[in-house]
């Protein structure tokens, strides 16, 4: 008997990529109206995965797992869409006939990524990954101009592809050792035979997918270049909903070792700190706003690995939240960049200079998004790194958590570089200044109240998460 | 026939599929016009339809030359036939790249090898159960019916996005 209620945020994904198909058939565009039902659809699609936050379950012959932790993603990727979504109004970056299949492409990356998450046996979590790689590898070169950022959608999609075939090797090899493709199989017996070379190597080599999303150190060669020569919209996708469930799966996915492999634990470390500290350094001396954020990604990568890698429930937990405000972060950084580049060009951090003139209210955004990102106090993501280091403290990674804090003092000088720009710089010719109508007004409130309100009153949120981490298993 | 030369014919016919095979992945990588690398393509992915011949999967064997041999490299021609024109002149190989290449490649398989032999592998347990056509059709129904409907949706969102990026180059060309 299928309970298809528990299916009902992917069915309205279904529905919404359903509708950008048939405006896709039309002969005329209208972007305007494309935008309203985009705006609509995708507000109704957060208000759908709330309601279905509590639901739990399984469905399609227990490959499809509904739990608190996969419910919270998927409302975290339902907002990070919504958020894009928000910011489409003035798409300028991809050009006017291809607003419907950008839409399209949109909501089906939404869909694979929600099916991602609660995906738990090995197969549909590869074609779940591959249908929303194969959305981002389409929008990534939809950018007017397409000729001069060819190279990037080329560049993304062959590194894509390599991840993915190691992946599917890695995937291969797991299930040589444990003959059976069900993730709750997969955690049962994977930690009896992880002294295997074929099961420590298939493990890494599976991660690797999700390492490529996430960017982390071996595999963020693309990073830089994709969020520099993708539509700052698509960007924006990139940067915030898909690294939410790549987080996600790399928790899930870390977490099949439970421990029993030390080899396994030193990797993740290694990567950890390689990719903190190779993120935070090439950061300083980017000119492009957009380049300077990859970098920053790279490094945040590094850090959300060290709650991953303590392996407890508190170090899941707090990954999650770390995740929550990378989320709220990213995008607030993100949304002052597409009001300012209001044509869709690449922002450089000279273009922020007066920029506290010109919009006070972005300019407080932006401050506040980049303070939280450098881990600044009141802010969340303060609390999100606390939370992270904590949880490596109490498993006794001293080490780590320092190199992890002497890195958090290097991005501090690269983002204040950005909100020096902003706030004291003068320009050298007088930018025009930055229209901001009542919706932005409104949101740009909305990420500050939020992005202080998750740093100062953390305890429900925290709650949450670590009830999420405890439903993982 | 005396079973000892049904044993040497089937083991000839083994090497002379592994042969094809990596023939056909020579001929994919090396030569550099790109049609050639289509067909021997072709011819190595008919070879490892042979391999799961020999393994006693006439099923997989089938889908294999259907889906690999036919519609794949069909569909790498249509998309040969929209990139580029093929008069054009191909850059030069460049010696640094190809040793890179070679590098990675030979690391990645020494790992591998390394990572075969030194597993103590355990055969799967005997699942006790047909592995007819009607079988795998149940399973694709029951156990396997997501990844089969999502795998639909895969495909959608691939010829969407040829009829978009084609569109791309044409504009750009004319």
């Amino acid at each position: 008997m299928m309970q298809w209620v528990l299916f009902v945020p992917e069915l309205f994904y279904i529905l919404m990529a359903a509708v950008f198909f048939c405006a896709s058939l039309s002969r005329r565009q209208q972007p305007s109206r494309l935008y309203i039902w985009a705006l609509t659809i995708s507000a109704v699609g957060v208000v759908v995965t709330v309601l279905s936050a509590r639901q739990e379950g399984m469905l399609f012959f227990d490959a499809y797992r509904v739990d608190l932790y996969s419910q919270l993603f998927k409302l975290l990727i339902a907002m990070g869409t919504f958020w894009v979504v928000f910011s489409c109004s003035e798409l300028k970056g991809v050009s006017e006939r291809q607003h419907a299949e950008f839409y399209f492409f949109l909501s089906v990356c939404t869909l694979a990524m929600m099916m991602l998450v609660s995906s738990v046996e090995l197969l549909t979590i590869y074609v779940a990954i591959e249908l929303s790689s194969y959305s981002l590898y389409l929008l990534v070169p939809m950018r007017q101009r397409a000729d001069e950022y060819a190279e990037t959608g080329i560049k993304y999609f062959m590194i894509g592809v390599t991840a993915s075939a190691f992946m599917l090797f890695g995937i291969s090899l797991l299930y040589g050792v444990v003959q059976n493709t069900y993730v709750t199989e997969v955690i049962r017996i994977l930690p009896t035979v992880i002294h295997e070379p074929a099961a420590v190597v298939g493990l890494i080599l599976a991660l690797s997918g999700f390492f490529f999303k996430q960017a982390l150190f071996p595999f963020h060669i693309w990073a830089p270049d994709v969020y520099q020569g993708a539509a700052n919209q698509v960007t924006t996708y990139i940067g915030t909903a898909s690294k939410m469930a790549a987080a996600a799966m790399v928790i899930r996915f870390v977490g099949f070792s439970n421990e029993a492999s030390e080899l396994f634990v030193q990797l993740l470390v290694v990567l950890s700190i390689l990719s903190m500290t190779f993120g935070n350094l090439v950061a300083i001396i980017q000119k492009d706003l957009k380049r300077l954020l990859a970098y920053s990604s790279i490094a945040h990568a590094g850090y959300m690995m060290i709650g991953i890698l303590s392996m407890t429930q508190r170090g899941y937990a707090s990954a999650i939240y770390y995740a929550i405000a990378y989320l709220v972060m990213t995008y607030s950084c993100f949304m002052v960049i597409m009001r300012v580049a209001e044509d869709g060009h690449n922002l450089q951090i000279k273009e922020l200079a007066g920029l506290h003139k010109r919009s006070p209210l972005l300019a407080m955004t932006l401050m506040l998004g980049l303070f939280g990102l450098a881990g600044i106090p009141p802010t969340v993501g303060f609390t999100g790194k606390f939370l992270v280091f904590a949880a490596a403290l109490e498993k006794g990674y001293l080490a780590l958590v320092i190199i992890g804090m002497v890195n958090a003092t290097i991005s501090l000088y690269y983002y204040l570089i950005v909100i020096k720009a902003a706030y004291l710089l003068e320009p050298v010719h007088p930018y025009p200044p930055v229209p901001v109508d009542s919706w932005t007004r409104t949101m740009s409130i909305a990420l500050v109240i939020l992005m202080v309100y998750l740093g100062v009153f953390p305890d429900q949120f925290v709650a949450l998460t670590e009830a999420a981490a405890r439903s993982l298993y | 026939m005396n079973p000892f030369a049904t044993e040497t014919l089937a083991q000839m016919a083994f090497w002379v599929v592994v042969g094809l095979t990596f023939a056909g992945a020579s001929i994919a990588v090396f030569p550099r016009n790109i049609l050639y690398n289509v067909l021997g393509l072709a011819l190595a992915l008919a070879g490892v339809a042979g391999l799961y011949l020999y393994l006693g999967s006439f099923f997989i064997a089938l889908m294999q030359l259907l889906i690999y041999v036919g519609a794949i490299t069909i569909s790498i021609v249509f998309a040969i036939m929209l990139s580029r024109p093929l008069h054009l002149e191909v850059p030069r190989r460049e010696l640094p790249k190809v040793a890179m290449g070679l590098g990675a490649s030979v690391v990645f398989f020494a790992g591998a090898v390394g990572v075969f032999s030194t597993t103590h592998w355990v055969p799967a347990a005997d699942r006790g159960m047909d592995w007819s056509i009607a079988a795998i059709g149940h399973m694709l129904l029951t156990k396997y019916d997501l990844v089969f409907e999502v795998i639909s949706l895969v495909l959608l969102v691939a010829i969407i996005g040829a009829i978009v990026t084609a569109g791309f180059t044409r504009r750009l060309s004319s």
